[in-house]
């Protein structure tokens, strides 16, 4: 306001100064001390500009110091209000829901529960047949011993396999006893005195 | 009476090789050395306590090797070694390799409940050394009878009378005069130069023809088995033996025949004894029908020289070799143990107790 006054009085004081002709030096001189007053003013206005500036800053920087304070103060209670909504909500569909349920629950096992016997129908049948296998388990009966002998002589066949490699045999495998000869025998009796013998000794 | 599966198994525990012929098909034989890693890095290597035959052969640096038997018999079985420390480790060693040749004669699918065998032993063995042979088996099989290795291979020709037979093995050479009856001592001749003695000879001959060949006897004996002949028509044998670290080629030709017919003069010796000794109406069907069995019999025309020698020396001699001359002794013990009634066995167990 001050500075406009300021300029006004500079114009003013221009237009009322300068006379038509030649000036006096009575109006140099009134020029001169309205320059010097105009820089006094411009002066004046800078540093009162400058002050408002800093004082704005400062008010500035004091505010956005508190906003910020605010805003995370502002911030906190916006998420506990959050939370409150959202556990709010929560209990509201929770009890919708089972409300819900309850209104139409034997309406749904009406229609669910034969759909889900015929689904779950040769599971059922596949887990029974299955089932008998691993339920003998618990109880160790004959014919679980019998079926763990046969895996024994089975694992048995595989090592002696493994050790001796796959051979053919004659098929006559089991040695026949041939009646021997008089003269045969005579030998094989002297064979058997012999070791006797040899055993007999000391 | 015995029910069941009956394994019988005729096994000649010789003294380079032991061989076994079962009545379930299986026929084999393995080099009579055991092996028993020296540390643990080589028991880690082999991954076995005991190795046996070739496999020990193979690896015998890693190995502490045994052969446990000796000129037919098992080393220090002789009377006044039985309580030494070395009498029990070869017989140790010993029981390991007979169960070795059990463990081979048993088929995957076999069910076997009573295992009975007939072993052979040197024609003059002395009781001791049965004895001693009986104790090996006992605990391995079931059953055991002993007899002459040459009477074995006569019953398993069928040739009970007016035959010599002569089993030429590497610890000795057995001669037996089969008349009809059990051959008695008188009947029988062991002599002891045999394989080892042809390896032995060998090996001085190369060393001496050859200063700085590096030789060992495992390789002569192998370049015998390999080229053994007696024959003067025969190819050179040329064997590329290390000199200074470097393989050349040495001939051994001379050499090779030279030893194989060291051992000729002994048997012809031996042979005439029992035809001398023989009933004179019978010598010349015992001249005619002398046989050759057992792995030295495999030295090519050993046949035709001991003719040679019998005509110089008896005016007369025929000699034939066996068809199987490794198997010939285990065969024969097989088809004794075999024949063997039942109640024979029973009557041995019961005078066992």
């Amino acid at each position: 306001m001050d500075i406009v006054n300021g300029q006004a009085a500079i114009l003013e004081g221009g237009n009322m100064i300068g006379e038509p002709g030649q000036p006096g030096e009575a109006d140099k001189a009134g020029c001169l001390e309205a320059i010097n007053e105009l820089g006094q003013y411009s002066q004046a206005a800078v540093v009162y500009s400058g002050l408002v500036v800093g004082s704005l800053l400062n008010r500035g920087g004091m505010a956005l110091a508190s906003g910020v304070k605010h805003s995370a103060a502002a911030i906190q209670d916006a998420g506990r209000y959050s939370w409150a909504s959202v556990a709010y909500t929560g209990l509201v569909s929770a009890s919708l829901v089972k409300r819900g349920a309850t209104a139409s629950g034997s309406a749904a096992a009406k229609v669910v529960a034969p759909v889900a016997h015929a689904v779950a129908r040769p599971f059922s049948l596949v887990a029974g047949t299955a089932g008998k296998l691993f339920k003998r388990t618990v109880g160790v009966d004959e014919k679980t011993k019998a079926l763990e002998e046969k895996v024994f002589k089975l694992e048995e066949r595989v090592a002696k396999l493994e050790r001796f490699g796959i051979r053919s045999f004659p098929a006559a495998f089991r040695p026949v006893k041939k009646e021997v000869s008089d003269n045969k025998r005579a030998f094989l009796q002297a064979i058997l005195l012999e070791n006797k013998k040899l055993r007999a000794e000391e | 009476m015995i029910e069941g599966n009956v394994l019988n198994i005729g096994i000649d525990l010789g003294t380079s090789r032991c061989v076994i012929a079962c009545d379930n098909g299986i026929r084999t034989f393995i080099p009579s050395y055991v092996g028993y890693p020296k540390d643990a890095i080589s028991k880690k290597l082999l991954g076995k306590d005991v190795v046996f035959g070739d496999e020990a052969v193979k690896n015998r640096l890693a190995l502490d090797l045994r052969r446990p038997f000796e000129k037919g018999m098992l080393k220090y079985s002789k009377a006044q070694d039985l309580n030494t420390e070395e009498f029990q480790k070869h017989k140790t060693v010993a029981q390991d390799l007979l169960r070795h040749l059990i463990t081979l004669a048993q088929t995957e699918n076999s069910e076997i409940e009573i295992i009975r065998a007939v072993i052979g032993a040197p024609a003059l063995a002395s009781t001791q050394n049965k004895k001693t042979l009986i104790e090996i088996a006992e605990g391995i099989v079931h059953d055991v009878m002993i007899t002459s290795e040459p009477f074995a291979v006569a019953y398993g020709l069928g040739l009970l009378s007016n035959a010599l037979i002569v089993d030429v093995g590497a610890g000795t050479v057995d001669l037996c005069r089969m008349a009809g009856t059990i051959p008695s001592d008188d009947d029988q001749i062991t002599l002891t130069k045999a394989g080892d003695y042809i390896d032995q000879v060998l090996f001085d001959l190369i060393k001496a023809r050859h200063k700085d060949v590096d030789l060992s006897l495992n390789m002569v004996k192998r370049i015998k088995e390999e080229n053994a002949t007696i024959s003067e028509k025969g190819e050179k044998v040329l064997v590329k033996l290390p000199i200074k670290g470097k393989p050349t080629p040495v001939d051994v030709t001379d050499d090779l025949r030279t030893a194989c017919r060291s051992i000729v003069p002994d048997i012809v010796e031996g042979i005439r004894v029992l035809v001398a000794s023989f009933d004179p109406e019978f010598q010349d069907s015992l001249k005619q029908n002398v046989i050759l069995a057992g792995g030295g019999s495999q030295i090519g025309s050993l046949c035709r020289e001991i003719e040679v020698y019998m005509q110089e020396n008896l005016g007369y001699g025929k000699v034939t070799r066996v068809e199987e001359p490794l198997y010939a002794g285990a065969n024969g013990g097989l088809l004794l143990c075999k024949d063997m009634p039942d109640e024979y066995w029973d009557e041995l167990k019961k005078e066992n107790g």
